[in-house]
């Protein structure tokens, strides 16, 4: 059996490959909750009331929102090359620093109650996006690799925000509770007459636009992705690699930061520890599902919504524990990586005799 | 091995080679990059099998299906890249798969048996150590042990110097010659001419998928080697060069100019060149004499030591590719599909490579796709790029289309003063590097001064008007191309002894 490269590959065969794939993740994944004892046609009924009550259906997109932001922002980096593993750090990191802009305002010192929310934002973005440039310029300095050092990030962002939220940051009024502050509601995105819900859809829905029209039109998006496809060409062709990959990244990291307010003034409405349970994780596989194609991650990270809100109805419906979702997502991760080998690869078996490339 | 023809898509790799192997000889395959050596050894190694020829082993015709049919024949080959496994041990590496290893190994006594063998080539190689903290030198050790307690006899080395430092390769020609003194057989496929000369009993010289000399090394001289490793008969070649000319505008000085080696070394000294308007300057040399390393300078994709680069009057020392290309240097890089190209993307945005931030194509960074394609119709049309369309992957040409693709794209986007082409036909077919010297010879008439690197002395002798020779990092010497003669060529390739002789 041998393993031959395609020439091309073509958009639709690319799609059902990848459909095909996320279809037998569901039913491997069925399969094991069989044998775990519980009913499958139960849980995928469960993931599929999610899409048939108004609530439950702004619920999904509330917790796809984070998902959104932060793989739409890894598009960015990862049509680079540069192999981002570090969205949830750079979501706490959006969250530290948007609650501290929210407890100097309520110390009296701020911009004011009416420029809170462009404060916040530009502070968590700021805060991303920075966190991130660590590992791009330990990258250019040193060639250090940042699937390591994006990764050591996260531990340590997660560690900071558990620090400041058990200590100088924990809420006085808070009857001992570990969680800071909560979030007055002139840090929320808010569209007069429209649900929380929605207006999370429509600013990610501009981002996505917008994302996709750079790849697609601007100079900026088509040198990122030369950089990501052939570093050697991108020197020929004078691709200034450390600005591009810097910028990339910075987008990156801020995308990641917006997230991390949005979990905190709207999802939850204060930080507390363990206040993403892995958005920025999620954001990885639905970036890869998606192709990095922005449209389609924002589908897939829809259905990562999904199956978060699916989750726990059948924690609370089945008790099914909060890992069950986990190992749907880890099969849709590992699906994800068969679709692409299969798209590159043409499996042949070759006849006895006509000599093997080893 | 007879009549050996392997084909690979768009090249003929070995065409009808005969190669035969002595018993207790080091024989030298010797050839440029590409010549064809590895693939000859490949087939022997039954990693290829041939199109066509046949292969006897002792007299027994063989049919090679796999590297087990070959290790049972007592064929043994080291590729270039090491195959261990770097956190195992020395032991483990060397009898990993080995039939004596058994359900329970016996470490202690195979690595007695490492032992003995390795101190009968002098090695002082330790058994348990892990592979990954050894030198490179010691690991050729293990890949060689690893063949000979498989009781291999004819030993294929690939290029096996290319890794060692000066003193680890006269170990390993000391150990080649103790194994030759023990009845093995070894063939040492290299590119360098003084390594074949002082290891080798017999040296066969490839080019181009041919051998074209299989001599005792006692009576071969460094000058037919040179000639027969980078071209044939000087006098059978017909001059294309565009005659005396009147006036000489210089287009490229390049004084003093050093430019620093991947691996620390200088690899261009203190070179001075100048190209004129309207003339083609090769450089001709065995490859790894500096070629690249001084073409990467003027190009901008290296940082030049010290030294100055005047194009068109302007010190372009250091400056970016994307400066250069707007001063009017284009340059067709080595290996198209590497450096030229980005084989995942279309045609069109390949077109778009070099020019994508200059009007038209781009306007406050927004790109204009329509006028990109628009040109791209032109390349593909006026360069006779054979593409279903502009759309399709630049990745799926072939490697004459690819060539054709990036002259067609320096050519229609710019107007360049001076053009370099490093390579420019390596790997083409007959028709592909026809069509391009066509393009260079026509360039030239349009009063473009072009440099072009070569290790194909034919085309040298073909398209030059001048020909400046390499050596050592230095331009040992530059002569017209009708002062080009088999013994001045010969002798500033392969010692770099300038003419003195040629007026």
């Amino acid at each position: 059996m041998s393993f031959e490269r395609r020439a091309e590959i073509g958009t639709r065969f690319s799609i059902s490959v990848t459909l095909g794939m996320l279809i037998l993740a569901f039913l491997v994944s069925g399969l094991i909750f069989q044998l775990l004892g519980f009913s499958a046609p139960q849980i995928y009924r469960s993931f599929f009331t999610t899409l048939t009550s108004a609530i439950m259906l702004e619920e999904v997109f509330r917790r796809s929102t984070p998902i959104i932001l932060a793989a739409i922002g890894l598009c960015y980096s990862y049509r680079m090359g540069f192999w981002n593993i570090g969205a949830e750090g750079q979501l706490y990191l959006g969250m530290i620093a948007a609650t501290g802009v929210v407890i100097l305002q309520k110390a009296g010192i701020g911009l004011g109650e009416e420029l809170l929310l462009p404060a916040v934002a530009a502070a968590s973005m700021l805060a991303g996006g920075v966190w991130s440039l660590i590992p791009a310029l330990l990258r250019i300095k040193f060639g250090a690799n940042e699937i390591i050092t994006t990764l050591m990030l996260n531990y340590t962002a997660i560690l900071l925000a558990d620090y400041l939220i058990h200590g100088p940051w924990k809420d006085p009024a808070g009857y001992g509770f570990a969680q800071t502050v909560a979030f007055p509601a002139s840090s929320k995105f808010m569209i007069p007459g429209v649900s929380e819900a929605i207006t999370y859809l429509m600013i990610v829905g501009v981002i996505t636009a917008l994302t996709y029209l750079v790849f697609r039109f601007t100079v900026f998006g088509f040198e990122s992705r030369v950089l990501g496809l052939n570093i050697f060409a991108s020197r020929y062709a004078g691709v200034p690699t450390a600005s591009t990959l810097l910028r990339g990244v910075f987008i990156s990291g801020a995308l990641a930061g917006l997230a991390g307010l949005i979990v905190v003034s709207g999802l939850i409405g204060r930080m507390r520890p363990g206040a993403s349970p892995g958005y920025g994780y999620h954001a990885i596989i639905a970036s890869m599902l998606g192709g990095l194609y922005p449209p389609a991650v924002f589908m897939s990270s829809i259905l990562f919504g999904m199956l978060l809100t699916g989750g726990d109805l059948l924690q609370a419906g089945i008790q099914m524990p909060k890992s069950g979702v986990e190992i749907i997502m880890a099969l849709i991760f590992l699906a994800t990586i068969v679709a692409e080998f299969v798209k590159r690869y043409r499996i042949r078996v070759l006849r006895l005799g006509r000599g093997v490339v080893a | 091995m007879r009549g050996i023809v392997k084909r690979f898509p768009g090249v003929l790799a070995n065409d009808n080679v005969d190669f035969t192997i002595y018993e207790g000889e080091v024989h030298a395959l010797l050839g440029e990059n590409g010549a064809g050596k590895t693939t000859l050894m490949n087939i022997l190694y039954g990693i290829y099998t041939p199109d066509s020829g046949t292969i006897r082993v002792r007299g027994v015709p063989v049919k090679l299906r796999s590297p087990r049919d070959a290790i049972k024949l007592g064929i043994g080959m080291v590729h270039q890249d090491f195959r261990l496994i770097e956190a195992h041990t020395v032991v483990e590496n060397v009898f990993l798969n080995h039939r004596e290893l058994g359900f329970v190994p016996n470490w202690r006594s195979l690595e007695s048996r490492l032992e003995e063998l390795a101190s009968n080539y002098g090695w002082k190689l330790n058994p348990r150590a892990r592979v990954g903290g050894l030198s490179p030198g010691e690991k050729q050790q293990v890949e060689l042990l690893k063949l000979l307690v498989r009781g291999a006899d004819i030993l294929l080395l690939d290029e096996p110097t290319s890794v060692l430092t000066p003193i680890e390769t006269r170990m390993l020609f000391k150990t080649m010659r103790r194994m030759v003194e023990d009845g093995k057989s070894v063939v040492l496929i290299t590119h360098k001419l003084s390594e074949a000369l002082s290891v080798s009993d017999r040296i066969t010289v490839m080019r181009r998928g041919r051998v074209v000399l299989t001599r005792p090394t006692s009576e071969v001289t460094i000058e037919e080697l040179s000639i027969a490793m980078v071209g044939t008969q000087i006098e059978g070649v017909v001059s294309r060069a565009r005659g005396e000319q009147g006036e000489k505008e210089p287009i490229l000085k390049i004084s003093n100019l050093s430019v620093m080696g991947d691996s620390g070394v200088l690899a261009v000294r203190d070179v001075n060149l100048t190209v004129y308007r309207g003339e083609i300057l090769c450089i001709a040399g065995v490859s790894g004499n500096g070629q690249v390393e001084l073409v990467e300078a003027i190009t901008g994709l290296r940082k030049p030591l010290r030294g100055k680069i005047i194009l068109n009057g302007l010190d372009i020392a250091g400056a970016s590719p994307r400066r250069l290309f707007e001063l009017g240097l284009s340059y067709i890089p080595p290996e198209g599909k590497k450096w030229g190209i980005v084989p995942e993307l279309s045609i069109y945005e390949n077109v778009a490579l070099r020019v994508i931030r200059r009007q038209p194509y781009s306007r406050l960074g927004m790109i204009k796709w329509e006028s990109i394609i628009k040109t791209a119709q032109r390349v593909v049309t006026e360069f006779r790029v054979d593409a279903s369309s502009v759309k399709a992957r630049a990745g799926s040409l072939s490697g004459g289309n690819v060539q054709r693709l990036i002259l067609g794209r320096e050519l229609t986007t710019s107007n360049p003063l001076l053009l370099v082409a490093a390579y420019p036909t390596k790997g083409l077919d007959i028709a592909a590097t026809e069509q391009v010297k066509r393009i260079l010879l026509g360039l030239r008439d349009e009063k473009v001064g072009i440099l072009m690197v070569s290790e194909d002395l034919d085309e040298v002798l073909e398209l030059s008007d001048r020909i400046a020779v390499m050596y050592g990092g230095r331009i040992v010497g530059v002569i017209k191309r009708s002062e080009a003669s088999a013994e001045v060529l010969g002798s500033m390739m392969s010692r770099g002894v300038p003419v003195s002789a040629a007026a």
